[in-house]
């Protein structure tokens, strides 16, 4: 197959050879980076999840995920995982927000032949898959306790739903997102939809939703491993079947967010502890150095063993009141979101809140990032991307998540500069610019009695 | 990139007896050391004590405070992790070698030199935190699980038996003597892999580790016998009720070959076959996609010193629990009573070598795995002969393993709500 293409030499942090990007006239884009080893990964990042649904397909991007795995015209269902199993592949996929990927990672075996058939199979899987009515299953009312038809993938993911739900995490995640995103938002809704959606949606709603997304535009397959390019390149285009369907667009806005409405809330189960979840709205993923700054101040705030909430909630105290606490950033197209978290054992949430506010309120105020805490952070941060760097997943994730949620590669390559940019001025006045406790949003989950 | 099929591994003792193993990995930007200390739950007194003794060590030293050790960690970006299995206790860090220096001094630091000052809060952090772990359904059925099939005995040292026992373990002096005890520097084995000259490794070691500490007390060793004499008589069954649970967390298992078994290599391939593979493997297709019971199902096989346990976890919709325990045993029995195919057999074992590939790319994931291996009793020629001893295992040796140990009384675990318990 020969079209158009352009090429662009890429340097990849941390590695000896320069990787290629190839942005092909179809909107396909191959992301090839040699990496010496005994290891490679292949993944396909596609533009959409759960940011492309409304109330009435919610969890359709996931429930694809799963059908995707069900074998296309050439491969039955279940040996593409027999097959890649069977060579020590670890195969698997994901559905966030902004994104669904699929991925192996396998050993290059006896002369790298087993790259070949992984190739060809991952590419059919992408392009061919036939999401077979029988292995969906019969649509049936997942509440009905007198169903007694068959189950299959449909049950699969209602199971999954169960299992969700009952992690605590969860339901403190799922009640935030209520919370901080208007109706309408697609960022309100949990990714894995509901068990009444995925009990009666058709196949052909889960067939055109394929059809609509899965496109070369949407496409970003990332080649990580020992191999020669120009062969590479050949092989790749050969695997990938693009039937020429005209794609959707991925939103690239969502509606406003506008501030107001409520902002605590309590909900009650059947724990022997408390778990909160804090969200702020952050920057845009696009604003590097606003994203890379609420790196700095999690690590500072949340995430180092001398991290401010993690000494002065659980180690310092003569009787810790908190169990555990850390804080993070979730890039998302849409807007990040900074979020801290924890679990407490106090029979007054409000009470345990003041005191996670009160050390944000310092850092804003009385006691902003000083200058080794600074220093110590953009260290840790350099050598976390290193560790990226240490694996052939790990390169393919962060790539992968770069072109895919923030629809810029130079997040990834460009990331150690920014950092290396930025001082502590600079991420004091982004730290008061998005972490104002009057724009927190706090879930509390506490114990029913 | 030295892959560890090539595996060059320089033994060095440092003067104090302890074994320096080093693993030369060209290009690695991150030096990875594991120390490892044998015994581990096996030598707790009272249990627990060894999980407490892990929590203590970075929590302040003769010359260092909890939160300046904390400081100092993060400003050299050292990962450090300490953990306690059943076998062995242990410390894991990655570094930068420009680091190695002052990372190895402030190691050394908490391994000779940890005060236990923080000995009454660290108590109430735990309990808090095991609390806090125990609120996870599924947590809660691994928990009652492990604790009822080595119940009686030091392997059976979970969460909430630590729990239980946090009020026994009230003597500072006691979790001293522990820690004097267990942590001689002459038992370490050392393992370290990275880009870096094996001299200065040695040299480093000998210069921060070398010296042992006079005053430990001998150690009194495991009671292995009760350890290997341990079985489960009968069936048992264990319920925890949670009735706003979504799912039933089914644990069932059997006691199973430990490390130095012959039937060890067999039961591996077995529980790849049967739910440790992956997608492919027969509980996958069996109960996940041919009868869509559950999204979570598989089987895992942990060796240890002196025992061993298989067993097969499965979250399914409450309704679905006797569905889903006749399936187990359905699978048990066909592995049982009908021969593997020659194609199964082949793919479970390419399966298990592949993987160990995938999952020693790194230099932190080949030195926790070599010291891993030695600390259990292997060695080199053990970690080297291990795909041939895959490769050796037949379909015989399959169905031999699964009528050996699968037709044994059997624990059942099940966390749910209560009207299907």
């Amino acid at each position: 197959m020969t079209m158009k293409r352009e090429c662009e030499s890429i340097k990849i942090p941390y590695l000896r050879e320069s990787g290629e990007r190839i942005t092909y006239e179809n909107g396909f884009t191959l992301i090839f980076v040699p990496k010496q080893g005994d290891v490679f990964n292949i993944s396909t990042w596609v533009k959409t999840g759960s940011i492309h649904e409304d109330d009435q397909i919610n969890g359709i991007s996931h429930f694809l995920e799963h059908l995707m795995f069900k074998g296309t015209e050439r491969f039955k269902p279940g040996e593409f995982d027999r097959l890649m199993e069977s060579m020590g592949a670890v195969i698997n996929a994901a559905t966030w927000k902004d994104f669904t990927f699929y991925y192996v990672t396998g050993p290059q075996g006896q002369n790298g032949k087993n790259f070949d058939t992984v190739l060809d199979m991952h590419a059919d899987m992408m392009t061919c898959s036939i999401l077979p009515d029988e292995e969906i299953g019969p649509q049936y009312d997942p509440d009905d306790p007198g169903y007694t038809g068959e189950k299959r993938e449909r049950s699969v993911v209602i199971e999954e739903i169960g299992m969700r739900e009952d992690q605590p995490w969860t339901k403190v995640y799922n009640s935030l997102n209520r919370m901080m995103y208007p109706e309408g938002h697609p960022y309100r809704r949990d990714v894995i939809g509901t068990r009444q959606i995925i009990g009666h949606i058709p196949r052909e709603t889960i067939l055109d939703y394929y059809r609509k997304w899965y496109s070369p535009q949407n496409f970003t397959t990332v080649v990580v491993g020992d191999f020669k390019r120009e062969e590479l390149e050949t092989k790749v285009l050969e695997a990938f079947k693009f039937n020429g369907a005209q794609p959707a667009q991925p939103l690239t806005e969502g509606p406003t967010i506008t501030s107001g409405g409520k902002r605590y809330e309590e909900i009650k189960g059947q724990y022997q502890t408390s778990f909160f979840i804090t969200g702020f709205h952050g920057p845009s993923p696009r604003y590097f150095r606003e994203t890379i700054a609420l790196d700095i101040i999690s690590y500072i705030l949340g995430e180092g063993r001398s991290s401010r909430l993690v000494q002065e909630l659980t180690e310092k105290p003569a009787v810790p009141v908190f169990n555990f606490v850390g804080t993070g950033q979730s890039s998302f197209k849409l807007g990040n979101v900074f979020f801290i978290q924890g679990n407490f054992s106090l029979d007054d949430p409000k009470a345990a809140m003041k005191q996670v506010e009160a050390e944000v309120e310092k850092l804003l105020t009385t006691q902003p990032i000083t200058e080794d805490e600074f220093r110590r952070a953009v260290k840790k941060l350099k050598v976390a991307f290193a560790e990226t760097s240490e694996t052939a997943s790990g390169i393919a994730d962060a790539i992968g998540e770069s072109l895919t949620v923030i629809d810029d590669l130079n997040y990834y390559l460009k990331y150690l500069d920014v950092l290396a940019a930025l001082d502590v001025e600079t991420v004091n006045a982004v730290a008061r610019k998005y972490l104002s406790l009057d724009q927190a949003y706090t879930t509390v989950l506490v114990p029913e009695s | 990139m030295i892959t560890l099929k090539d595996i060059q591994l320089d033994k060095t003792r440092l003067s104090n007896g302890s074994l320096l193993l080093f693993n030369r990995i060209e290009g690695a930007p991150r030096l990875a050391i594991y120390i490892f200390l044998p015994g581990g739950n096996t030598l707790d007194q009272t249990l627990g004590m060894s999980d407490l003794v892990d929590r203590l060590l970075m929590k302040g030293t003769k010359k260092r405070s909890q939160e300046q050790l904390s400081i100092e960690l993060d400003g050299l970006t050292l990962d450090v992790d300490v953990d306690t299995k059943r076998d062995f206790s242990m410390i894991g860090a990655t570094l930068l070698e420009e680091d190695l220096d002052a990372s190895l001094e402030i190691i050394s630091d908490f391994f000779y030199e940890a005060t236990f000052v923080e000995f009454e809060r660290e108590k109430q952090k735990i309990a808090g935190e095991l609390a806090m772990e125990l609120d996870s359904p599924r947590a809660r059925s691994s928990d009652l699980f492990i604790r009822t099939v080595f119940s009686g005995t030091n392997y059976g040292t979970t969460s909430s038996v630590f729990l239980e026992h946090l009020n026994n373990l009230n003597s500072v002096d006691d979790a001293l003597a522990h820690y004097r005890r267990v942590y001689q520097p002459s038992r370490m084995i050392i393992s370290v892999s990275g880009d870096i000259d094996p001299k200065r490794v040695a040299d480093r070691f000998e210069h921060y580790f070398g010296r042992t500490t006079g005053e430990a007390a001998p150690l009194d060793p495991p009671d292995a016998a009760l350890l290997r004499q341990h079985v489960i008589s009968k069936d048992q069954y264990a319920t925890f009720a949670r009735d706003d649970s979504n799912q039933a967390h089914i644990y069932k298992g059997w006691l199973a070959p430990k490390v130095e078994d012959e039937d060890f290599y067999p039961m591996a391939v077995l529980n790849t076959l049967l739910g440790g593979g992956g997608l492919s493997s027969r509980l996958f297709i069996e109960l996940r996609d041919k009868q869509g019971l559950a999204y979570h199902v598989r089987s895992s096989f942990d060796a240890y010193k002196h025992n061993g346990l298989f067993y097969i976890y499965i979250g399914t919709e409450p309704k679905n629990k006797e569905k889903c325990l006749k399936g187990f045993i359905h699978e048990c029995q066909k592995v049982m009573n009908i021969p593997v195919s020659e194609k199964e057999l082949a793919e479970t074992k390419q399966n298990i070598l592949g993987r160990r590939t995938v999952f020693l790319e790194t230099a932190s994931q080949q030195a926790s795995y070599i010291g891993s291996n030695f600390v259990m009793g292997r060695d080199l020629q053990d970690i080297l002969e291990m795909p041939a001893r895959i490769n050796a295992v037949t379909s015989a040796d399959l169905q031999r393993v699964a009528q050996k140990y699968l037709s044994q009384p059997a624990v059942i675990s099940v966390v749910g709500p209560s009207a299907i318990l």
